[in-house]
């Protein structure tokens, strides 16, 4: 099956803000989907909500949600849409106390619209390591990556695509990242510049819708029904 | 890098109130807002009680549409005020979102500013580079 598509991408740095308002972005194409990504320092504290158009609320991924264990109280956090309708749209992600951190959305196109994710993975450190993951996905699956990082940069690793990053907001960097599933080994990872390099990190595999039937005219039957 | 609010004092009753339009200088690809929290230092801004939602819409077709973009405060009730005590134990001075700008030329910016609690005073900052 084809892989899912990126489409289109926002995000917003903060500090001292218990909400943050995700800039609009077009939402296209065929079997959408959305992921929200939040990577924030604050021990404890948490992502209340993510709303789209203060109206539809997402749905926490699953294992994805990952809190780094050497001082600095990072924590990443991740949470999908499925099936928007087509349109122009803001977020607002809500956190359980005011925080320091980035936030960003990720729109796919040709996900899967009933099971859509694969199983998450994420991992932290605070040995002065490089933030990896290694989240098993299919040839046909889309990996999305969430990483807040000790660090002055972060730059993703060879075979991933940056959708989202900053840089530098004090003493974090991070941003999300995909890699086809087709790359060996299903291994994400950043590297960073200037830090004490604690971090956290997490992947999910956005998996892939199933190709429409094809219906042979006057058969009254599809392929997969005459195959299956 | 232009300041198109620069540290403007502000008081604004319980409701809304609007900023500009401002123009965006082409070749800019960040916004930042920024709004002055209590501290020490500034006993008088934005008390505890007062809650402030503070979004921002872009246009690039001259103010006949505008797209909504970034902001805080807009979950929770609004953006509680009061002092916020950093890492360092030093407070925090401002709240403050960033983000890219859409591409485009003679684009146009704009806030507005939901008060709830009381009233509003703090120092409002938009700075784009």
């Amino acid at each position: 099956m084809p892989l899912p598509v990126y489409d289109n991408a926002s995000s917003v740095t903060f500090n001292g803000v218990s909400s943050a308002t995700i800039p609009a972005f077009a939402v296209a194409g065929e079997n959408r989907l959305i992921f929200v990504g939040a990577g924030t320092q604050g021990g404890g504290f948490t992502v209340s909500s993510v709303v789209r158009n203060g109206a539809e609320t997402f749905t926490a991924v699953p294992s994805f949600m990952r809190d780094s264990t050497g001082g600095n109280h990072f924590r990443v956090s991740g949470y999908t849409f499925v099936a928007p309708a087509v349109g122009t749209y803001s977020i607002v992600v809500t956190f359980s106390n005011a925080l320091l951190g980035h936030t960003g959305a990720v729109s796919v196109t040709g996900a899967h619209q009933t099971v859509p994710l694969g199983t998450a993975v994420s991992a932290t450190s605070s040995a002065d390591d490089l933030p990896t993951v290694t989240c098993s996905a299919a040839d046909d699956e889309l990996l999305l990556d969430q990483l807040i990082a000790w660090a002055a940069t972060a730059t993703a690793g060879a075979g991933q695509t940056e959708r989202y990053k900053r840089n530098a907001v004090d003493i974090t960097s991070g941003g999300c990242s995909e890699q086809p599933g087709t790359v060996a080994g299903d291994v994400m990872s950043w590297t960073l510049t200037s830090g004490g390099q604690e971090w956290s990190m997490a992947a999910v595999p956005i998996k892939p819708a199933p190709p429409p039937p094809t219906y042979f005219p006057g058969l009254g039957f599809s392929a997969q029904q005459r195959m299956g | 890098m232009a300041l198109l609010i620069d540290h403007e004092a502000i008081n604004v009753p319980a409701g809304s109130r609007g900023f500009g339009p401002a123009t965006i200088p082409d070749g800019l690809t960040r916004v930042t807002l920024r709004l002055a929290r209590q501290t020490a230092a500034t006993p008088t801004f934005w008390a505890a009680a007062v809650r402030v939602a503070l979004r921002s819409w872009c246009s690039l077709d001259g103010g006949a549409t505008w797209l909504q973009w970034l902001g805080f405060g807009e979950g929770n009730g609004g953006e509680p005020g009061g002092i916020i005590a950093q890492r360092d134990l030093t407070d925090l001075a401002e709240s403050w979102v960033m983000s890219d700008l859409p591409p485009g030329t003679g684009r146009l910016i704009k806030l507005t500013a939901t008060v709830t609690g009381g009233t509003l005073v703090s120092r409002l900052t938009v700075e784009v580079v």
